[in-house]
Parts: C-alpha cells; sequence; structure tokens
C-alpha cells in the first residue's frame, strides 16, 4: 500500500513538473504566421478570395435588391423581398433580418464583400513574400487585387461613401475604420486596377475557368470609371478590352445564357459566379425564383418558385423584333408538355412574363449550373458608347460601340443625327434592354440620378404604387455596422 | 501525515468519455423532386480525456490553546483533450444501408478536430481562529489558463473572509432564545475562465464554406483567417463583497443564513459583435463590466424532533445584474435578431416588435411591416403610421425575480421521505422552437394547431395565413413566461431492520422531475439552448426535455 502511494506521489510529481507550459498548440488548425508560406497556400487562399464571390451571390442579394428597386423585374409580394421594390427598408434591414431574408438584403452585401476584401487583403500583405513560381504569384496578387476592387465597387454603387479596406483585419486596431469619400473609394479601386492589370493573364481557352484576366479588370475598371463619371478613364480601359481582340460577342445572344454552351459563352461573359448544380457546389436562388411556380417548367429547372417577374411596360419596350426578347416569356410548357398561358403564369397578376436568363433543364434541386455573369463585352460595348458620347458627343464611334450591340440583338442601328443627350439616353436605353435581370439597371438609374422619376413609372397591378424619394438613391449603412462602430456614420440623408 | 500536523495529499483523476452519434434521413421521406439527391447520414465520433491532478499540503496547529492556525498549498492542474471527427454523407441509392456503410454514397465529406486546453493553479490559504470566536480567512490563488493571450496567461485571485461568532461573546451568555449567531463577511476578487474555448486568443485560418469555389467547373476548397486574434484576451475578474449573518434558535431548530452579496465583474468574457466592416463577424474578448446585486435567503427548521421527525428547508434568492459598460463606446448591440446588450440593462433582454393579432380583411396595413390580411399584426409603438426598427422595443427580461427552493423530510420509526421542489419565478423564454412551428414556411412539419390558421372565413388572431411567403416577423408573441415550480424529487425510504453482517439496508423509491407547474408552452421551462452563452439567455431552440424517472433502489452498507 505504502509502496503504491509512493508510487502515485512520483508520478503525480512528474506530471506536475511536465506541465509547467500553458502555451497552446492547435492541433487542427494552422496560424496564420505558418500559413501563407508555400505555393500551395496562395493557391487555396486565392481560392477563398474567389469563394467571396460565390458568397456574396448565393441570395444573390446584389441581383435581388437593385432589380427589385429597380423598373424591369419584380418580386412575388413574399414578406421582406417587396421591401426594395416599395421602398419600405429601414436601416436596420429589420423586415430582411426579421424574416430571416437578411442573405437577399443590402445588409449580405455589405458584409460578404467585406469578408472578401479582407481574405483578398490578406493575400495581398503576404503572397508577394513567398517563394514560389513568380509568374503564377503575380497573377494569384493580380487575382486578388481585382476582387478587392470588385468588392469595393460593389460597396460604392449600393452605399455611396464606404470604409476602404486595404489593411487586413490581423488586429483589433485595424477593425475600426472610417468611411471614405466616394472619390477616394474609386481611386482605390482604380489603384488596385492599375496593378492587377500588369498582373493578370490575357485571356485565352486555356485561362483556367472561373479565374479573373487581365480584360476582366479592365472591363471593371471601364465600369468603376463611368460610375465615377471618369469618362476618359472608362473610354481607355474600355478600349483596351474592345482592341486586345480577346473578347467578342456571342453571335445568338440566348446563347450567352444558355448552361450547355457556358465555356462556349466565355467569348462574351469576361467574368461571371462560377456555378454548378452538384454537392458540394457553388450556386444560388436565382434559377428557382425566376422559374414558374410549382417547379412545373422543365426547360427552367427542376425546382423553380415563380417569385420574380417582369413588368410588361419593360417587356412591351422592346422591339419585336429584337432577339433579346426571346429571353423573356408570356407563356411556358409545363411538365404536362403544355402550354401555360400568361394569365396563368401566376396568381399574383394575369400579366406574368418570365425571364430566360438562368435556366438549367438539368439542375439539381434549385441548384443550378448556369453562371451568373458579372462583367459582358456587351456591357463593355455600351460603356465605350456611353463614355465616347459624353466625352465627344454624338460621334460616329459611339454609333459604332452601340451598334455592334444592336445588331447582335437583331434590330436596326441607331438612329444618325442624335443630340448628344439623346445619344446617351438611347445607351441607357440599350443598356437596360441588354442587361436587364443582370443587377445593373438599378445603379444606372442612381448613378444619373434619375431613379425616382423612372421607377415612380414602373407600376402595374401587382404594385400599383412606388414612390421613391431621393434618400433611396444609396441603402442605408447597416445599423449594425453603426452599432458595433462608432466611427463610421450613417449616410445623412438615413439619419 | 509527514511530521505532526502536517499532511500531504495528492489526487489523480482521469475521465473518459467518448460518443458516437449516428443520423440517418431516409430517401423514403423525400420529395420525388428531390429524390436524385436524397439520403443523407452522418457518422460522428468524439473522444474526450480530463487529467486533473491535485497536490494539497497543510499544516495544522493551535498556540497557547487558543489561536488555532492552518496553512493549505495547493497547486492543481487539469488537462482537457478532445478529438473528435465525423463523415456525412448524401444521396444513396437506397435506405438499405442506412448510415453504416457511407462508402456507397455518392458525397462524402469528414473533418476532424483536436484540442487541448490546460488550467494550472497554485493556491494558498491560512484560516486563524481565536477562541471560536474571531475567524480570518486569506487566500490567494494564481491561476493560470492555456486559452488566453499570450501575455495574459495568469491571473491573481486573493479574497479574504472574516466570521465573528457573537454566540460566544459574554453579553450573549445570559439569552436562551439564540443558540447560534455569526456574523460574515468576505471581500475577494475571482477568476473565471469558462467561456473560454481553446485557441480563441490566436490567429488562426481554416477551411469553411465561403472559401470554397468551382474552378474548371471542379469543387475547390479554400483557406482563409477565421477571425481576429486577441492576444489581450484575459481572466475575467469578479470583486465580490457578501454580507452574512448566521442565526440559530430553539437550540438549533430553527436555522436562518442569510446574506447579501455584490458581486462587480470587469473584463467580462464575451463575444463581441465586431464592425461588419472588419470582415469577421465577432470576436471573443473581455469587453465589459457587469453588476450581480443580490439578497439570499435560506432557513431549515427541525419542526418535530419526536418519533416523527419532520425536517423543513427553503431557500430563495433575488439576483438583479446590470451591464455597467461595453468597450469601445458601444451602447447597445444586436446578439441575434431578438436579442439585445444595452449598457444600465440587465444581460439577456429581448428587443421585438410587439405582438398585436393579424390584420383583418378591410385593416390597413402598416407600411414598413411587409404583412398582409391575414399576417402578423405588429403594433406600431412610436405611432409614427409606419412599422420600422424603431418598433422594436424591450419586451422581456430572461433574469428571473427570484429562485427558490423547498425541501422537506419526514422521517417516523423505519420510514423515511424526502420532497423537494424549486422553482424560478418571473422570468422570460424566448420560445424560438415554436417560432419555427408556427411559421408556414413549407416542407416540414408544424404544430397541429395550424389546422387552424387564419383565412377571410377563419379570421383569428393566433395563426397566420399560410402565403406567408414563409417568414413570420421576431414578435413577443413567442416570448413567454418561464415562471416555474417543479417537483425534483420525491423519495420513500424504509430501512430493514438489523441484519446480521449487514450494518444498514434500505429499500426505496424514488422519481425525479414529476410534475411541473408552468404556464410555458414548451418542453421544459428550465431552459437553455446555448449554455455557456452569457449573452443568449432564456432561448428555447429545442433541446432534450428533462427526463421524468422513477427508481426503486436498494442500499446495503457492511
Amino acid at each position: 500500500m505504502k509502496k503504491l502511494y509512493i508510487k502515485l506521489l512520483f508520478i503525480s510529481t512528474l506530471y506536475a513538473l511536465a506541465s509547467c507550459e500553458l502555451n497552446e498548440t492547435p492541433y487542427s488548425s494552422i496560424f496564420t504566421e505558418s500559413f501563407y508560406k508555400t505555393a500551395g497556400d496562395a493557391e487555396v487562399a486565392i481560392t477563398a478570395v474567389y469563394g467571396g464571390i460565390a458568397d456574396l451571390y448565393s441570395g444573390p442579394a446584389p441581383l435581388m435588391n437593385s432589380d427589385f428597386s429597380a423598373d424591369q423585374v419584380y418580386p412575388r409580394a413574399v414578406v421582406a423581398r417587396n421591401t426594395y421594390t416599395l421602398f419600405t427598408y429601414d436601416a436596420a434591414y429589420s423586415a430582411a433580418v426579421s424574416f430571416g431574408r437578411a442573405f437577399e438584403s443590402p445588409i449580405f452585401t455589405w458584409t460578404s464583400c467585406y469578408r472578401g476584401i479582407e481574405k483578398a487583403n490578406w493575400i495581398i500583405e503576404k503572397v508577394p513574400s513567398i517563394p514560389m513560381d513568380e509568374k503564377r504569384r503575380d497573377e494569384i496578387v493580380g487575382e486578388a487585387l481585382f476582387i478587392r476592387a470588385y468588392m469595393h465597387w460593389m460597396l460604392a454603387k449600393n452605399f455611396g461613401e464606404v470604409p476602404v479596406k486595404i489593411v487586413a483585419s490581423s488586429k483589433l486596431e485595424n477593425a475600426i475604420l472610417k468611411k471614405s469619400p466616394r472619390a477616394d473609394v474609386y481611386k482605390q479601386i482604380f489603384a488596385d486596377l492599375d496593378l492587377a492589370i500588369t498582373k493578370l493573364p490575357s485571356y485565352s481557352a486555356s485561362l483556367v475557368k472561373g479565374r479573373a484576366s487581365k480584360e476582366a479588370a479592365q472591363s471593371l475598371y471601364a465600369k468603376a470609371a463611368l460610375y465615377a463619371e471618369n469618362w476618359t478613364l472608362a473610354l481607355q480601359q474600355a478600349q483596351a478590352v474592345i482592341s486586345s481582340g480577346k473578347h467578342s460577342l456571342m453571335p445568338d445572344v440566348k446563347d450567352t445564357y444558355n448552361v450547355i454552351k457556358e465555356d462556349l459563352a466565355r467569348a462574351e461573359n469576361i467574368f461571371a459566379f462560377e456555378c454548378e448544380s452538384t454537392t458540394p457546389g457553388k450556386t444560388s436562388q436565382i434559377m428557382g425564383l425566376y422559374g414558374p411556380p410549382g417547379s412545373t417548367a422543365p426547360d427552367y429547372g427542376r425546382t423553380t418558385f415563380g417569385s420574380i417577374f417582369v413588368y410588361q411596360s419593360f417587356f412591351d419596350s422592346l422591339d419585336v423584333k429584337d432577339k433579346r426578347r426571346g429571353l423573356l416569356d408570356t407563356n411556358y410548357v409545363n411538365l404536362q408538355g403544355r402550354i401555360v398561358l400568361q394569365k396563368d403564369i401566376t396568381p399574383i397578376t394575369r400579366k406574368g412574363i418570365l425571364v430566360k436568363k438562368y435556366q438549367d433543364a438539368n439542375s439539381i434541386g434549385s441548384n443550378h449550373a448556369v453562371n451568373i455573369p458579372l462583367l459582358r463585352y456587351a456591357d463593355v460595348l455600351l460603356i465605350a458608347a456611353e463614355a465616347e458620347a459624353r466625352l465627344n458627343g454624338s460621334s460616329s464611334i459611339a454609333y459604332g460601340f452601340i451598334n455592334q450591340v444592336r445588331r447582335r440583338a437583331g434590330i436596326s442601328d441607331l438612329r444618325v443625327g442624335l443630340s448628344k443627350d439623346a445619344l446617351i439616353d438611347a445607351i441607357l436605353q440599350e443598356r437596360s434592354w441588354e442587361l436587364f435581370a443582370e443587377g445593373d439597371r438599378w445603379f444606372d438609374l442612381t448613378r444619373t440620378n434619375t431613379f425616382i422619376t423612372v421607377v415612380s413609372k414602373a407600376v402595374n397591378d401587382v404594385y400599383p404604387v412606388r414612390t421613391p424619394t431621393a434618400k433611396y438613391r444609396y441603402f442605408p449603412i447597416p445599423q449594425d455596422e453603426i452599432n458595433a462602430n462608432p466611427s463610421v456614420e450613417q449616410n445623412p440623408e438615413w439619419k | 501525515m509527514l511530521a505532526k500536523g502536517l499532511t500531504y495529499r495528492a489526487d489523480m483523476n482521469v475521465i473518459q468519455s467518448s460518443a458516437l452519434t449516428d443520423s440517418y434521413s431516409p430517401r423514403s421521406i423525400s420529395n420525388t423532386s428531390d429524390l436524385a439527391s436524397a439520403g443523407s447520414a452522418g457518422k460522428a465520433n468524439s473522444y474526450g480525456t480530463n487529467l486533473l491532478h491535485e497536490s494539497i499540503l497543510t499544516y495544522q496547529t493551535k498556540l497557547n490553546d487558543v489561536h488555532s492556525l492552518k496553512f493549505t498549498g495547493v497547486f492543481a492542474t487539469q488537462k482537457q483533450l478532445s478529438n473528435a471527427n465525423s463523415i456525412s454523407a448524401s444521396i444513396f441509392p437506397n435506405d438499405a444501408t442506412t448510415n453504416e456503410a457511407l462508402q456507397l454514397a455518392t458525397n462524402r465529406t469528414v473533418s476532424s478536430s483536436r484540442s487541448e486546453t490546460r488550467l494550472d493553479s497554485y493556491m494558498g490559504r491560512i484560516n486563524y481562529g481565536y477562541k471560536d470566536k474571531y475567524f480570518v480567512d486569506v487566500i490567494t490563488r494564481i491561476d493560470g489558463a492555456s486559452q488566453f493571450g499570450i501575455n495574459n496567461k495568469y491571473g491573481f485571485f486573493p479574497a479574504v473572509s472574516a466570521a465573528w461568532r457573537l454566540i460566544e461573546e459574554p453579553f450573549m451568555k445570559e439569552q436562551t432564545l439564540l443558540s447560534d449567531l455569526k456574523l460574515r463577511g468576505s471581500y475577494g476578487i475571482t477568476g473565471n475562465a469558462n467561456a473560454i474555448g481553446a485557441y480563441n486568443s490566436l490567429a488562426l485560418v481554416g477551411s469553411g464554406t465561403a472559401n470554397d469555389y468551382q474552378f474548371n467547373h471542379i469543387y475547390t476548397t479554400g483557406i482563409a483567417p477565421t477571425g481576429i486574434p486577441n492576444p489581450d484576451l484575459k481572466w475575467e475578474k469578479s470583486t465580490q463583497i457578501d454580507i452574512g449573518l448566521d442565526v440559530s434558535l430553539l437550540n438549533n431548530r430553527l436555522n436562518l443564513v442569510l446574506d447579501w452579496y455584490n458581486k462587480r465583474t470587469d473584463d467580462l468574457l464575451f463575444v463581441k459583435a465586431l464592425p461588419l466592416s472588419s470582415g469577421y463577424g465577432t470576436i471573443t474578448g473581455n469587453f465589459a463590466s457587469l453588476e450581480n446585486q443580490g439578497f439570499e435567503f435560506a432557513a431549515n427548521a427541525n419542526i418535530l424532533n419526536t418519533k416523527l421527525k419532520w425536517n423543513v428547508n427553503a431557500n430563495i434568492t433575488f439576483n438583479r445584474n446590470k451591464l455597467l459598460s461595453l468597450a469601445g463606446d458601444i451602447q447597445e448591440f444586436a446578439v441575434n435578431n431578438f436579442g439585445i446588450i444595452r449598457v444600465g440593462q440587465p444581460l439577456g433582454i429581448f428587443k421585438t416588435y410587439v405582438f398585436d393579432g393579424n390584420y383583418q380583411t378591410g385593416e390597413n396595413i402598416l407600411p414598413g411591416s411587409d404583412s398582409r390580411i391575414g399576417g402578423t399584426k405588429v403594433r406600431d409603438v412610436n405611432g409614427d403610421g409606419k412599422i420600422s426598427v424603431d418598433d422594436q422595443v424591450i419586451t422581456g427580461n430572461a433574469n428571473p425575480d427570484f429562485i427558490f427552493g423547498f425541501s422537506t423530510d419526514f422521517k417516523y420509526k423505519n420510514v423515511d421521505l424526502n420532497v423537494f421542489f424549486s422553482g424560478v419565478q418571473g422570468n422570460k423564454v424566448y420560445n424560438l422552437i415554436r417560432y419555427t412551428f408556427e411559421n408556414p414556411l413549407g416542407g416540414r412539419n408544424l404544430y397541429k394547431e395550424l389546422v387552424n390558421r387564419w383565412s377571410s372565413t377563419n379570421p383569428n388572431n393566433e395563426y397566420v395565413v399560410p402565403l406567408q411567403g414563409g417568414r413570420l416577423p421576431i414578435s413577443d408573441r413567442f416570448m413567454e413566461d418561464g415562471s416555474f415550480i417543479r417537483c425534483k424529487n420525491i423519495t420513500l425510504g424504509y430501512t430493514l431492520p438489523p441484519i446480521k453482517g449487514i450494518s444498514n439496508a434500505r429499500i426505496y423509491v424514488s422519481t425525479n422531475n414529476l410534475f411541473t407547474i408552468t404556464k410555458y408552452s414548451g418542453f421544459d421551462p428550465e431552459v437553455n439552448s446555448y449554455g455557456n452563452n452569457n449573452t443568449l439567455i432564456g432561448v428555447d431552440n429545442l433541446v432534450y426535455p428533462v427526463a421524468k424517472s422513477y427508481l426503486v433502489g436498494l442500499q446495503v452498507s457492511f
């Protein structure tokens, strides 16, 4: 007995001595200090940055709240989706949060963009000192710069003045940011893209599908410059994409959105959210929302809800010859092979019109493989046209750009001899026709500050009255941000 | 015993635990349209080891027969190791193998983790007593926990307490009413590390679904930082003052214990919301100060001491807590969409819309409410004609007015009976699971009461029209009174007459949680779905309810 006691005493003393160490060993995690050290680290880290795109577009919030606010499509009035259509949201996005639809709302755009930016910041800070293949290292940093610029632009167009975040949150002090004037936000976007362009590879068929190219950075540059009203820069960058000869319009506009021809359509789709319907896979709700209710239309997808329809006025604005009208439909073929007429598409109106940009007949449930286009060559042509028109008035060069888009759509060239303003209006109208339901229109209306007049006229039997006011030009900064960050002030109109 | 008055004791404890969790969701319950992806299974293993060692050295002596002194030194160290792995799989060809052959599934995901924490404590204590009349205890301890930041692993926690047995004073000798009277007081600092898991202060990277993407149509896993490190993470410190009085009356047949305390907690450990623009949601740190103040009262009465012995015990505690400050000039933030933290308020308050029934046919739907006829109506609290976040108000408090316990023992000859009740009064529980089951989202079970949902022919103020788009606003409809009285235990025993070779034998029947008196509609009012989280209190998001049990037992000692 005594022997055992001594033994135990010995063991316990040993144990005690061996234990004066409180430093932690995180067996199943990696320290940031020991990460970002190898080529493999850099690759998985940049994947996570692209994961930010998938995160942002999972709703996809950037399409839903902007398109619902504009004059092309409207949501079936389920709770907290119609708040954007009706302009009834508040700074806390209380309906969206309370009803569990935050991921469709600007609060998610805000959160997700900064999540993506943070991951990009780590790459930009750490990857340049990794010993690895220099070309690939440059590309990775270029990709991170591109996505950081994309996210800042997304924030700027949604919220106006936002914090510019270019330092990783490696300590708590870095997490408290102030807002920057819009000009400074764009300055940062341009600086990131200037650098990205020097690092990214030019587009080619052998480029890894889904990765950003130099042309993607130039396209984003052109678009951001257009939003910043720097016409020279917008034209210069758009022209760089056009003159590179790397991209072109798909001969048939429908093929741009055809999931079967997705890789072919990369000629036009310069950058997209890469979706797959498999599990695990990154996809969004968008196919299910645009397809008819009750999963009754096999062409649209296996599981569809009938949640978004097109204003009749927008449909009617398209020329009957316009091939883009073929991306809309006033009837559909159901599972039994019978045609469902317009009056029966949705119970909420007899004038339901469907969007066919996000169809995937082989979807798995509501998971679609069809990509969501983010930067298209047609958009670049129209940016070039608008920037040229704003710089040089009614020039033949501007006509040349817009007419490429019109010819592909099968409509006649734009009438010559328009005044500068009329030409710009025509280009904005063309943008609406070309880019509808792609999360673009609302920002055309807000950057030109025409949204109040345009949107109040975009009404129908479902939404007979819509009354946006000046404060809706930018979404309010989420109250959660302001609560946790006393150095960020709410936009003045929303105070 | 090492020498006279000097003893050493060492304890070693090893606790091993292991768990296996099996789950299978069969194809047979899937929608036909989802059959292509149906059948999902899980298998999760976890192993834990808890090693504890304690060395206690004591020296006890008495000087001049009046000064009693006891010195105690303690070293304790605790190591917690855990290992876990899990596999989940989906898309099975059929239900034949359920979750026993995950390799048959089309998709499989795996994960594993390992963690370790340790806690070292060094404690010194001096107990001094003078003539059984005056007592002073001084304790100092240093605790070190691995979870804390690199420079803050150790905390120093001194305490002092004193007691005065007034009954021993000469002026008390005359009276006979009181059999004991003791005044107690203590002041000290204690530390807390409970809310902190392993590696909470470190800068780590990890995987996560928001890090994955598809290149060349192939799913690719990414890795990114998981949060902001907090090298300053340190011990939560509470400074407590306690004043108490022990009174015994009638020859110790009635004993009363009264305590008043005030506990101020600084460097409160909790999970704070970060600015969304930081790229992360939360950080664990020492970000608040909190005050708890309360009064405890316990009584023990020996009512009968005849052939029939009857004892009664009762206790009641009133506690009030108040958040004194939050770090970084913050006054309020949301814990979730119904709970907030606000300076000047207790932890665990609910901020919601005020439920006002359903919108009835012809009623004007307030803008911003986003409701419809037959949908939930929430009150326009500020009367501005619209519903906004300003109409979300503090509607409840998860902290009780008081908690209490009551027990009674009877003993008659060989028969003994013990009954024990406990209860809580005046707290609110947010019944999140009722919110879920009243929410006509589709594709899942609902409460049977939803048969009586609103329709134009069945207007009511209870259950909403199903065409809600699958959402209900967060309102105080789901906040319920969590008061209860629970019969925790009843035991009836019979001590057998002496048997040769057995010193004592008793048989008993016992029942736990026999009944609960409550208005709460969920399974269990004594619920806290987010156990360790000190900002999410009183939320019922479905927990396994407490079991009612009946026991028959035999106790034998030799």
